[in-house]
């Protein structure tokens, strides 16, 4: 009796911690994750000159004009100016093709956008990005070697500034002021070396007008940031600069800006160090065919300082009681109207949109008419039934702006000119001249009406990678509303159900546990009765 | 016997102090009053204003944050004093309005939305039985509805103009 007792006990227990037992075994074998490999390559170049430029007597001189210094250059660097020249930090513009249209030539120097529209005729302004000197209008000459800017990449004393409002040239001793003085041709020529993050930033970080205003992940922060921010420029950790990735070989910069190129050549990828499987993680690893690394590893941008995300260019040109132009500021301290460019919304540690993306862009270009609204300024290609498409993250900085009614185009518009009266908008709140004036100077037919119309622009996000820690979580994304409820072109586990398999799931279930208790039930009694 | 029960009483008092979370970062927080707290989206609240009578948006941000940009029709009440400013009948006079009742709809925002669901919590526990979140806060507000906004310009600029109230020569 007391053997039977011990048996039926034993019975039970076996069939309770069973289940048990390989309930707790199948959660933790799911949960195992493996410790990520280790980067085996090294993060930073040292970046130490060969030579010592102050010892050279060519660069010992009084020079009197940065030309000067670029022959001084290229005296020794002999053939470094074709590579440059062959770059599109020169030529700004380069021939892509587009899938389904051909071969045709993009870049800033025809493409429009939604910040400021563009830069041809702005020049004075935009121009200052060129690597070039005085690209104040048509005139510049492309093929004078000598118009080449090496200090403005190279100067390693931070001391080398293009003046504001001169088309890409420092101050000289008629245009210097309180801002900006004459630079020691001397000191930073014979104190130059591969760029640092500084002479990338001073263009890169200010496009659009203003610090991150549009990038989201490329901005001042970048320069002394902790590993919160970005983790491979942390000064807390690499440190390292943006040509560490940026590699360069005769001058040709890998990794070019995905939003204005159409090719998906000449790019930068994590993979490079990181292999396609980092992860140590059979589950993690599979993400890599349809998940950009940058989709959970960058969970948010403008980690520091806010990035512009809706530009209304329809409400500038409201001026005060006497004429002039004003500002207003949001809780932040960033403006949020200005006369001279209407007003914006601004926002920090901003959340991607995602989309699928395989590398090639279209672009509305200044031959195209529009065709919906908001007009795309460009286009991502790729979904999910693409296999060079992957879910990437993007910004997607929206707007409303000045186009053509009867020629339904976008217009270029002349915003800057040193003098009121020129026609530029930003010091004549004109619209209708600084439209004509705009379109003019790009060779592109205006019809003097006008009106605004709303267009987004797609910004695909690579920068401000965050710690491990501070990585995307499964369920951000494989739940009902997660990050990836805009994609719906494939079933995405933990997302997508379907009510009759949900049920027929749950009443099979339900049927298996009535089966447990009843057998269970059953078998208590027959151990009664056999008694 | 005696002696059992109190060991049990004692032990159970301890269990139901284990079960109140402590030491948790203001991101758990913010997730766990996820869990009680309903949101809206900005679609949703315009819905709500443009269909419904009674209702009060309030917006639980500082007051220098909120005279640089509201969602219109919204009051000010800073979290700091909610809990107070809520059930106080001279502080609705004050911005022209009637008091809530517990029944109402309040629809909370702050910048990006975790002070709103933090805000929210608490006037649940208050009684409030219908208490919603922006999705977002302002900043999605803005981002969807950028001609629908509005601003203390008197506030920005100083405040009204201060009255001298005689006394002296």
């Amino acid at each position: 009796m007391k053997n039977q007792f011990s048996k039926s006990v034993v019975a039970i227990l076996v069939s309770l911690l069973l289940p048990i037992a390989v309930l707790f075994i199948t959660v933790k074998v799911a949960a195992y994750r493996g410790d990520p490999d280790q980067v085996d390559v090294k993060l930073k170049s040292e970046h130490i000159p060969s030579v010592d430029h102050s010892q050279f007597e060519i660069l010992q001189q009084d020079f009197e004009h940065p030309r000067d210094v670029t022959a001084a250059c290229l005296s020794c660097h002999t053939g470094r100016d074709e590579e440059v020249m062959a770059t599109a930090h020169w030529k700004w513009e380069r021939e892509e093709e587009i899938p389904g249209r051909g071969m045709v030539s993009v870049g800033k120097k025809n493409l429009l956008n939604n910040f400021c529209t563009g830069a041809n005729g702005n020049n004075g302004s935009c121009m200052r990005c060129h690597i070039g000197l005085g690209w104040k209008d048509k005139s510049f000459d492309f093929a004078d070697n000598l118009n080449i800017d090496c200090l403005v990449c190279h100067d390693q004393t931070d001391t080398y500034f293009k003046q504001k409002g001169q088309g890409g040239m420092p101050a000289t001793t008629e245009t210097a002021n309180a801002a900006y003085q004459v630079p020691d041709y001397p000191y930073v020529a014979q104190n130059v070396g591969l760029p640092k993050k500084n002479n990338c930033g001073i263009c890169h970080f200010y496009g659009g007008g203003g610090n991150n205003v549009k990038h989201g992940d490329l901005e001042e922060a970048l320069l002394t940031c902790s590993k919160d921010v970005d983790v491979h420029m942390a000064m807390d950790g690499p440190d390292m600069a943006c040509i560490d990735c940026h590699t360069t070989e005769r001058h040709n910069i890998m990794g070019k800006l995905y939003s204005v190129s159409s090719a998906n050549t000449n790019r930068i990828h994590c993979e490079q160090c990181h292999t396609t499987t980092p992860h140590n993680d059979k589950v993690l690893d599979n993400h890599f065919e349809k998940v950009a690394c940058q989709t959970c590893h960058i969970p948010e941008y403008a980690k520091a300082n806010a990035t512009k995300m809706y530009w209304d260019w329809s409400s500038a040109g409201q001026t005060d009681e006497s004429g002039h132009g004003y500002s207003e500021d949001d809780a932040d301290g960033n403006h949020n109207y200005l006369s001279i460019k209407g007003n914006f919304v601004w926002d920090d540690h901003v959340k991607p949109e995602y989309y699928w993306f395989n590398g090639t862009v279209d672009h509305y270009l200044s031959t195209d008419t529009i065709s919906e609204a908001p007009v795309k300024i460009n286009s991502l290609f790729g979904e999910y039934r693409d296999s060079t498409a992957k879910i990437w993250p993007v910004k997607v900085h929206r707007g409303k702006q000045i186009y053509d009614v009867d020629n339904n185009t976008l217009i270029s518009l002349k915003l800057w000119a040193p003098e009121v009266g020129q026609g530029a908008f930003w010091k004549d709140f004109d619209w209708d001249t600084a439209a004509r004036l705009g379109m003019e100077y790009n060779d592109r037919p205006y019809s003097g009406n006008y009106d605004f119309i709303a267009s987004e622009v797609y910004w695909p996000i690579n920068h401000m990678v965050s710690p491990k820690e501070q990585t995307l979580t499964c369920i951000e994304c494989h739940q009902r509303d997660g990050r990836l409820t805009g994609l719906n072109d494939f079933y995405l586990p933990g997302r997508d159900y379907n009510k009759s398999v949900d049920y027929a799931g749950f009443g099979l279930i339900f049927l298996t546990l009535i089966g447990i208790v009843a057998h269970f039930l059953g078998r208590i009694v027959a151990f009664f009765k056999n008694r | 016997m005696k002696k059992l029960l109190i060991y049990t009483a004692c032990l159970m008092a301890m269990i139901s102090c284990q079960t109140r979370p402590t030491n948790l970062t203001v991101d758990m927080m913010v997730d766990l009053a996820n869990e009680v707290v309903t949101t809206v989206t900005p679609a949703e609240l315009m819905n709500i204003m443009e269909t419904e009578e009674i209702f009060n948006v309030i917006d639980v941000r500082q007051n220098n944050e909120h005279y640089y940009g509201f969602i219109p029709g919204s009051v000010n009440i800073p979290r700091g004093s909610i809990e107070f400013n809520i059930a106080t009948e001279t502080f609705w006079e004050t911005e022209g309005l009637y008091m809530p009742e517990k029944k109402e709809t309040l629809i909370l925002y702050c910048k990006k939305g975790k002070r709103s669901t933090l805000t929210a919590e608490t006037l649940m526990s208050m009684g409030y039985k219908k208490v919603l979140v922006l999705e977002g806060g302002w900043k999605n507000w803005e981002m969807t509805y950028p001609d629908y906004c509005d601003k203390n310009l008197e506030m920005l600029a100083g405040g009204p103009a201060k009255h001298d109230d005689g006394g002296g020569c």
